[in-house]
């Protein structure tokens, strides 16, 4: 019998966690972009469908000084949230000593999503359509299907994105310090590219680069000591691809999907 | 022999005349009408072969001038002003139009700069797009200035990078004051593109900045290093 009372306490407090610990959003259903600044944690934002059913919630995980981690009802005393312009800002709390907040968000998947996350964590975002920019300091960057366009700015991580399209006219800006940076783009993809690999780099394309200049190390996966400084292009050129990192590789692409 | 300028001399002065009077009675003389200046021969020999000059010519038969020579001027001056005139009529619209082109022009290129077209772009994706065409303009040293403040007043750290990789083009026309950029930039990769400026730059003295950016707490340790060796180096 205990040991059924303590299967279902631990059942509810796993159902509580995962039912009420998130609020909901949908009132901001109509706003066009969502603004996330964050100190420490990481964020995980998901698009979702764009029916009439959008699902759009925020859940927030606190980790205390103490290291103990859990998912938080009083959303509002670690995060403020705030619509202006059509523009919904999400910030947590300055921390406390050590303490990160996590974010899990689902936001409607045509919303422009842009994250600032000002001391460090992992950031995963997934199917956007209309583009996302992030300016991050420790950590890495996942994006996977995003559409439009991307502009990333990263620290201490390596960046990751795949595209399920490309708007032709936007340019497509990655860049990092110590890390590496991936991309994945569609096979017909046009693109005038700007890559910088200051040192223990090599670059790797599963396209035709097109250059006038020599890339050392271009599908040689041996790290340069040289700069790797180059402008090129891809299926004849178009938008702006800037792919830069200051120490690391970097490697294009073709996507799967 | 007294010489034509003597006799003339001699006679002006003993009929007391002056040079028109002279000419006067000597042409009288020549006619016939006066015989004053007949006192010397060599004046009458001079005026009797002048007398036989006159009357030679007199004889001469004279040429008739065309009676259609004045309409022929007159039609050739009409002919003439008329095509200076329409000439004139067609060259003017198209100078006016030339005109008035180079006024657009002027007014357009006055207005008009990399700086004024970049404060009109929105989006970060018109913006980066923008700064990186300018790869394949010439800048202007008002076009370098923009650039460097730029630096100071954007806000997304990929176009600052943009402008910073730009301007490693431009690297002999960037002055002191441009890395002074050092002292107030906290995003570690625009610090890292200055940086790589400022390693490439033998003309600006720049140690104060860097020893400040060495010594900032909380700075990336990746940045912190590229600065000291950069120091070292010196």
């Amino acid at each position: 019998m205990k040991t059924i009372k303590y299967i279902l306490s631990i059942l509810s407090v796993v159902y509580y966690q995962n039912t009420f610990s998130q609020i909901d959003l949908s009132v901001y259903k109509h706003v066009e972009r969502i603004h996330v600044t964050s100190y420490w944690g990481n964020i995980n934002a998901v698009g979702t469908f764009s029916g009439n059913e959008k699902e759009f919630t925020l859940g927030v995980t606190h980790t205390n000084n103490s290291n103990i981690t859990k998912r938080v009802d009083d959303v509002i005393n670690y995060v403020s949230i705030e619509e202006k312009n059509k523009i919904l800002y999400i910030e947590t709390r300055l921390p406390s000593g050590f303490e990160s907040i996590n974010l899990d968000l689902k936001i409607p998947e045509d919303i422009l999503l842009e994250i600032k996350l000002i001391r460090g964590g992992e950031i995963f975002v997934d199917n956007f359509n209309n583009g996302v920019e992030i300016n991050s300091l420790n950590g890495s960057v996942k994006l996977d299907r995003i559409g439009e366009y991307a502009i990333v700015n990263a620290t201490n991580g390596e960046i990751v994105a795949n595209f399920k399209h490309l708007n032709k006219n936007k340019p497509v800006s990655l860049i990092t310090m110590n890390g590496g940076v991936t991309i994945e783009l569609p096979e017909n993809c046009r693109r005038e590219l700007r890559l910088i690999s200051r040192k223990n780099g090599y670059i790797e394309s599963d396209f035709k680069i097109e250059s006038s200049q020599k890339i050392a190390n271009l599908n040689k996966k041996k790290y340069s000591k040289e700069a790797i400084i180059s402008t090129a292009k891809i299926n004849g050129g178009g938008a702006l691809l800037f792919l830069s990192t200051e120490n690391g590789p970097i490697a294009i692409k073709k996507s799967k999907i | 022999m007294q010489s034509i300028k003597e006799v003339k001399e001699t006679i002006k002065k003993f009929w007391n005349m002056n040079e028109d009077q002279f000419d006067k009675e000597m042409m009288d003389y020549i006619d016939g009408v006066s015989k004053k200046a007949i006192d010397n021969e060599h004046f009458k020999e001079e005026a009797k072969e002048l007398r036989q000059l006159l009357s030679d010519l007199k004889d001469i038969p004279l040429k008739k001038v065309e009676t259609n020579i004045d309409e022929e001027f007159k039609r050739r001056i009409v002919k003439k002003t008329s095509k200076k005139q329409r000439s004139v009529r067609r060259i003017w619209p198209y100078f006016a139009a030339a005109a008035s082109i180079l006024i657009v022009f002027f007014i357009f290129i006055r207005d008009r700069s990399f700086e004024s077209d970049y404060q009109k772009l929105k989006t970060n994706t018109d913006k980066l797009g923008f700064i990186y065409n300018l790869n394949q303009e010439q800048l202007s040293s008002n076009d370098i200035n923009w650039l460097k403040n730029e630096i100071k007043n954007e806000n997304n750290p990929n176009i600052k990078v943009t402008i910073l990789d730009l301007l490693s083009n431009y690297e002999s026309k960037l002055d002191k004051e441009f890395f002074n950029a050092l002292e107030v930039e906290t995003t570690p990769t625009v610090l890292m593109a200055l940086l790589n400026i400022v390693e490439n730059s033998n003309h600006v003295e720049y140690e104060e900045e860097l020893l400040a950016l060495s010594e900032r707490k909380g700075l990336d340790i990746t940045v912190r290093q590229k600065a000291d060796e950069i120091l070292s180096i010196q």
